[in-house]
């Protein structure tokens, strides 16, 4: 029963230990000479600009979290679109009434003024 | 992939779901493409309710499982939809002034308080352990925005957060609850579940297993967190206090009445044969009964010490959760009857109580605290009666629905068994008769004192009220008192339904 799952505690103690151990040998073996480039802040080469704390409007997480909602739609048609001949007319019906539902919300977000960014 | 169908009958049998879901979206879009915010939602969230109710009504012609025996369509179901039917239309009877002069989004209240309902109709008629897992998420995701509709208040964000946070960790019991309790049975049909119990067995495997303990544990941690039930209720105080006092009401009603169909369709029916081992049924047995009674201790005497009504109402409803425990605790019919009946008469008194404390608050969660009260009998009678009528039956004093409700739940305690703990349930409720009977004391026989202007004096205007009486809030008054007083004086009414309900 419960233990079927000790192989999976296993791997998880050692999948755990692995990283620490990889993430920390290098820091352990490796010599220590810091100079003031290798010291300073990696942006892609660029000489950073500004501070990392930087706010940002609360309408981006509105937005943001629109997004996924469309995003997760998206996701569930794609295994849909792979196999609707299979399925049937009724998986068709099924998605387009879970389409409409979204459209729906879709035209309760526009209409409420949630994509509006001022 | 084997075909799936949906005929006709399936359609039919899921009408008060689809009304309710239907009527969420068209109030949705109607307060979107209103310019100027109306009270139309709330008449349409009504008629929905309503509209709901019937279909359910109509439904008991036509019972049986459908959706390949995903969703149950019986007497049971149905009694539940027309239950959270009539919680939804009292509570937005309650609403219709309350929101407006508190500049609540009108038509967010209206299709979250719907949608909570689908969720409630799917929990109350799951066959499957996934469509009661989907009915509780459907529920709970639409509580919690419910919770934090004064977006500008602090105490409201405060609940609206607190509640989603514990209530995803909950979550995550009962959906581990729920592959544990696959993991034993091979699935999550309930009926299946109920006939490996009834064969001997496939019963001795399942029952000697630690899975199933574990498995049932989860599910009970699950559901004991949505009906506030005592190690997992530190959320319902903060949470009751900071919501918008008719939300509130609801939570603790319909809410507690949806979890509550759930727990027994799965500890009552499903897992029923479980009386056949005697040892493993008094371990279930005595599993929920310890969780009743140390509900219904810890809400009552921590009641005795709140001086806010909302808290006190909220502790009273930890207790509460308590007594209906109990009674699931009989697990057979009987048992599940009587939490029925409970769930029935504790939607009418509580949601009246919580009406009375939303007519009398005043802006900004002001008004709340007892001492408010004072004086409320000269100035205010009929309110103060209907409040003491909603306190005399949340006590459970004769002439009012709870009494019978708390007779049948420890009658059916009593006779299967439990007789100790009914007896110490019974001690629990006289603990509580202290601080339901202040709440009379304070409003008849105290006086407002100086410089704290009581509630009772703001008619005058100087202060605006934010319930304020209107047609719609005495409506669903009178129709939770003429029920409770209909319910106290002929039980006939609550036996007869209980009856039909489980003919065979």
């Amino acid at each position: 029963m419960l233990s079927n799952y000790i192989p999976i505690v296993l791997m998880m103690v050692i999948a755990i230990g692995f990283g620490i151990l990889m993430a920390n040998l290098s820091k352990w073996l490796g010599p220590k000479r810091p100079n003031f480039q290798k010291l300073s802040t990696y942006e892609s080469g660029m000489i950073p600009v500004g501070t990392t704390r930087e706010r940002v409007s609360v309408k981006y997480y509105v937005v943001g979290m629109l997004f996924i909602i469309f995003d997760i739609e998206l996701v569930f048609l794609y295994p849909w679109a792979v196999t609707f001949d299979k399925v049937g007319a009724f998986a068709i019906g099924e998605m387009f009434l879970f389409i409409v539902l979204l459209f729906i919300g879709y035209i309760y977000i526009l209409k409420k003024g949630a994509l509006e960014w001022d | 992939m084997t075909g799936f169908t949906v005929s006709a009958r399936d359609i039919y049998g899921v009408m008060p779901l689809l009304i309710l879901a239907g009527t969420g979206l068209v109030v949705l879009l109607w307060d979107a493409f209103e310019k100027v915010p109306t009270r139309t939602p709330l008449f349409l969230t009504i008629l929905g309710a309503i509209a709901a109710g019937a279909a359910a009504i109509i439904n008991l012609g036509n019972t049986g499982r459908i959706f390949n025996g995903m969703i149950l369509n019986d007497a049971f179901a149905n009694y539940y939809a027309v239950l959270f039917s009539v919680g939804v239309v009292i509570a937005v009877l309650l609403a219709e002034r309350y929101l407006k002069e508190e500049e609540v989004l009108v038509g967010e209240f209206s299709g979250l308080t719907l949608f909570s309902a689908c969720g409630m109709v799917m929990l109350a008629s799951g066959n499957d352990l996934i469509i009661t897992f989907l009915g509780l998420e459907t529920m709970s995701i639409a509580f919690y925005v419910l919770a934090g509709l004064f977006r500008r208040r602090r105490e409201s964000n405060e609940a609206a957060l607190k509640y989603f946070l514990l209530g995803a960790f909950s979550t995550g019991f009962f959906l581990y609850g729920i592959a544990l309790m696959y993991g034993t049975f091979a699935s999550t049909n309930l009926d299946t579940i109920s006939k490996a119990l009834e064969n001997p067995t496939t019963a001795h495997a399942a029952l000697t297993s630690p899975m199933f303990w574990m498995a049932a544990g989860m599910l009970l941690v699950g559901f004991s967190f949505k009906v506030a039930a005592f190690p997992f209720h530190q959320w319902a105080p903060d949470v009751y206090e900071g919501a918008p006092t008719v939300v509130s009401g609801f939570f603790s009603t319909a809410g507690k009445a949806g979890a509550f169909a759930a727990l027994i369709l799965i500890f009552n029916i499903a897992l029923g044969p479980i009386a056949l081992d005697p040892g493993a049924f008094t371990k279930m047995q005595t599993l929920l009964a310890i969780l009743a009674l140390a509900s219904m201790f810890y809400g009552n005497i921590t009641a005795l010490s709140q001086m806010n009504i909302k808290r006190m109402l909220a502790y009273s409803s930890v207790a509460h959760a308590g007594y209906m425990l109990l009674g699931a605790a009989a697990l057979n019919k009987e048992g599940s009857t009587s939490v029925t009946i409970y769930l029935s008469v504790y939607t009418l008194m509580q949601m009246g109580a919580f009406g009375v404390v939303a007519l009398l608050e005043k802006e900004s969660g002001r008004g709340l605290e007892l001492n408010d009260y004072a004086g409320l009998g000269r100035r205010r009678p009929w309110l103060a009666f209907i409040m003491s009528i909603m306190m005399l039956s949340l006590t459970g004093i004769p002439p009012f629905g709870g009494f019978f409700a708390k007779y049948y739940v420890f009658a059916a305690a009593i006779r299967s068994g439990l007789t100790v703990y009914a007896v110490l349930g019974m001690i629990a409720t006289l603990i509580s008769v202290y601080f339901y009977l202040r709440v009379m004391v304070v409003m008849y026989f105290r006086e407002p004192e100086e410089g704290t202007a009581g509630i009772a004096v703001s008619g005058s205007g100087t202060v605006a009220v934010v319930g304020g009486d209107t047609i719609s809030a005495w409506t669903a008054l009178a129709l939770a008192a003429i029920g409770l007083l209909a319910t106290g004086l002929f039980p006939i009414i609550l036996t007869d339904v209980a009856k039909t309900f489980y003919a065979p």
